[in-house]
């Protein structure tokens, strides 16, 4: 063999060490003991559902109570404490001028933000998970429809720096503005956690695309990369790769929008709370959907928007006779405009593609003449 | 007519398979359509977890105790104590003078002019960069102390470069000095529970979001800065690992006896804590936090022809051993 190829044979395999995983994965002695693992895998139990009962039991007193406390359909708990004075009152204010700038505003619907210590209703001494997230209860109380935010607390400081925070209605402005959804459109918000309407933001869906890094890894070194959301569902991967079925399939199929992680998921599925605030990703489109619906909002206008939320038809037809097109289509040109689309299967980019044709055949033509040139030589 | 045996084996084994499948999926939809559990479920569920939690507590640390003999029982491995400004790190006699160039380039590069730290002078970090499996290394109690121990214990296949070995001691680092700040001050607050961050993703985020408060930082106003770190509403702007740069440029600028300051500050609001430790005026700390950020903005080109010198370079690689050949030999 001869002395260069072995040298570049050499380097190649030596390079492909280097950038090559182990070939097994070898844990550390500090990784947990199966007894360990049992402890918490109980623990985890309890905590959801000693959850589950705090929010049962703040779900049972928290809707009557804004009812009767409702002023203009809105009653504000702030936390009991006489040194936070000037700060809830500075919430206070903010609240309310943020729910009179609210246009339209349905009538009947009645909005709380309750403030409450987050072992309020607890059993002392037990765990408890999503113990300090906000909690959104949504439901109808003798008739009368309500959007409530319930803010657990832990210290006065805590809270102090949190009045400051808390400004925002989330889901709740869309509550208040368009009232109880129907019924099927309800059942959708269920389904995903109120998870296409945690951000009151419509540029949200751009910021985010926009603040992603870039793509990483050793895959860049050939010229490839993973689409975004590429450990997500097939489906969602689908509309990725351009199928406008598998796209309104990612939107709308309950075990495809329902959160997945954590506590949350299992309260949200067994407990009155409709949805905790902050925390992981949810599916199908991680953090970016969180401001779909508003989005949908700014785009459509109001009076669309409105004869989505109240449509009693299912959320693809509401879609098309509120919005004028298909859902699956809308979705695909919006996961585009964000993230951009990319090309299913196991192949190159066209580019690549071309440009390696190109270089073959610049590289053939420069071959053939110098083999034309010899013989004639 | 009787089927050949493994024709039957096979229908019998078809006919378990849907039905498993067939239960499965009932299983699963009521599941699903079970309604939420009352309040007496749930707390009946709450008190017979209750008691099986303490006993596979006790079983879990009994566990834990027998293993910790066990390692205990096993020959320790030489280690060697090396200390780099106010940091204490074990590690292995012949990684001493990497420990010693790594942890020294992080201290000076990121924390220098922090001094004072009480759980910096309490903790040990141990360190070790193996090239195969990591075996952790045993602390000898007898140089350290009852000291907490930050164990940075890396391996070559996960951490190729000293560039990653470095941002592991970072993150530990921080770590340990972020301990120092009580969650629940005004200032543990704001600084949330963030690892250290990159000072180029910080430096690309500020510069590229969109934010009002961010431009306004940019262009110099002092309130676009107080504003986008969330010193002013509580609402940040550029990404809240930005907050430890601040916390660090502040202590670099205070000097002597700087975090002491920050910590008696902790309950004071955030901005006041900044500008007590650094000694100046909040106009000093937001300039000085803007300038550390924008030194490290990074060199960012379009993509433009990235991939296309790629494919070339493949391209090129693979008609140099085409042209080797005898078939495409040019020469």
């Amino acid at each position: 063999m001869k002395r260069w190829l072995a040298v570049v044979t050499g380097s190649m395999g030596l390079v492909a060490l280097w950038a090559l995983p182990p070939s097994r994965l070898e844990l550390p002695p500090t990784q947990k003991l199966p007894a360990r693992l049992r402890h918490e895998a109980i623990e985890a139990e309890l905590r959801r559902a000693h959850a589950a009962l705090r929010a049962l039991r703040w779900s049972d007193s928290l809707p009557s109570l804004a009812i009767r406390a409702a002023v203009d359909g809105v009653a504000l708990g702030p936390p009991r404490a006489e040194s936070l004075e000037a700060e809830v009152q500075a919430w206070e204010e903010a609240q309310r001028a943020t729910l009179a700038a609210l246009r339209p505003r349905d009538p009947d619907m009645v909005l709380g933000v309750f403030w409450q210590p987050a072992d309020e209703a607890t059993i002392s001494g037990v765990p408890i998970g999503v113990r300090t997230r906000r909690v959104t209860f949504v439901g109808e109380h003798d008739g009368t429809p309500y959007c409530i935010h319930a803010v657990p607390y832990l210290t006065e400081p805590g809270a102090r720096a949190l009045l400051r925070h808390i400004v925002d209605l989330d889901a709740c402005r869309l509550y208040a503005k368009y009232g109880a959804p129907g019924e099927r459109i309800q059942e959708w918000l269920d389904a995903s956690s109120l998870g296409f309407a945690r951000v009151a933001v419509p540029t949200f869906a751009a910021d985010y695309a926009r603040l992603q890094p870039a793509p990483r890894g050793t895959m860049r070194l050939f010229g490839l990369s993973r689409p975004l959301y590429a450990d997500q569902n097939l489906a969602v991967q689908a509309c990725l790769a351009g199928r406008p079925a598998a796209c309104e399939r990612a939107v709308t199929d309950p075990q495809l929008i329902s959160p997945q992680f954590g506590d949350e998921a299992w309260v949200v599925a067994n407990s009155p709370a409709s949805s905790f605030g902050g925390g992981a990703s949810h599916p199908p489109f991680g953090y970016l959907d969180d401001g779909l619906l508003y989005e949908l909002e700014a785009r459509f206008g109001a009076e669309a928007f409105a004869r989505f939320w109240t449509s009693t038809e299912s959320v693809p037809e509401a879609f098309e006779a509120a919005f004028g097109e298909p859902l699956g289509e809308w979705v695909l040109r919006w996961i585009e405009g964000h993230v951009g689309l990319y090309r299913a299967g196991p192949s190159l980019p066209w580019s690549s593609l071309w440009l390696s044709a190109l270089a073959l055949t610049a590289l053939a033509g420069v071959a053939t003449a110098a083999g034309v040139r010899r013989r004639v030589g | 007519m009787s089927r050949p045996r493994p024709v039957r084996a096979a229908l019998a084994a078809l006919a378990l398979l849907a039905a498993g499948a067939m239960f499965g999926t009932v299983d699963a939809a009521a599941q699903q359509s079970a309604p939420p559990p009352t309040e007496d479920e749930l707390l009946r569920q709450i008190e017979a977890l209750g008691p099986m939690l303490e006993e596979a507590r006790v079983a879990a640390e009994a566990a834990e105790r027998r293993r910790a003999m066990e390692v205990a029982a096993r020959p320790r491995r030489p280690t060697e104590l090396v200390q780099v400004g106010p940091l204490r790190i074990v590690t292995l006699p012949e990684q001493a003078e990497l420990a010693a160039q790594l942890f020294g380039d992080v201290w000076r590069n990121d924390f220098d002019g922090v001094a004072g730290s009480p759980a910096l002078a309490e903790h040990v970090f141990v360190f070790q960069w193996a090239w195969r499996k990591v075996e952790p290394l045993r602390v000898d109690a007898t140089a350290t102390g009852s000291s907490p121990v930050q164990r940075i214990e890396l391996t070559r296949a996960w951490a190729k470069t000293r560039g990653v070995a470095r941002a592991r001691i970072r993150d530990a680092v921080w770590a340990v000095l972020r301990s120092d700040i009580p969650e629940d001050s005004r200032l543990g607050l704001w600084i949330g529970s963030r690892g250290y961050p990159s000072m180029q993703r910080v430096a690309r985020l500020v510069t590229t979001s969109p934010s009002d408060d961010n431009r306004a930082c940019l262009a110099g106003v002092t309130d676009g800065c107080v504003a986008a770190l969330g010193l002013s509403t509580g609402e940040m702007s550029v990404p809240p690992e930005a907050a430890a740069i601040v916390l660090l440029e502040a202590v670099r600028m205070g000097g002597s006896g700087a975090w002491t300051r920050l910590l008696e500050a902790r309950d004071a609001a955030p901005l006041d804590a900044l500008a007590h430790a650094a000694g100046v005026d909040a106009d000093g700390v937001m300039a000085a936090w803007l300038a550390a950020v924008l030194a490290e903005r990074p060199e960012m080109h379009a993509g433009l022809g990235g991939q296309a010198v790629r494919v070339l370079l493949w391209v090129l690689a693979l008609a140099a051993f085409a042209t080797r050949s005898t078939r495409w030999r040019l020469a």
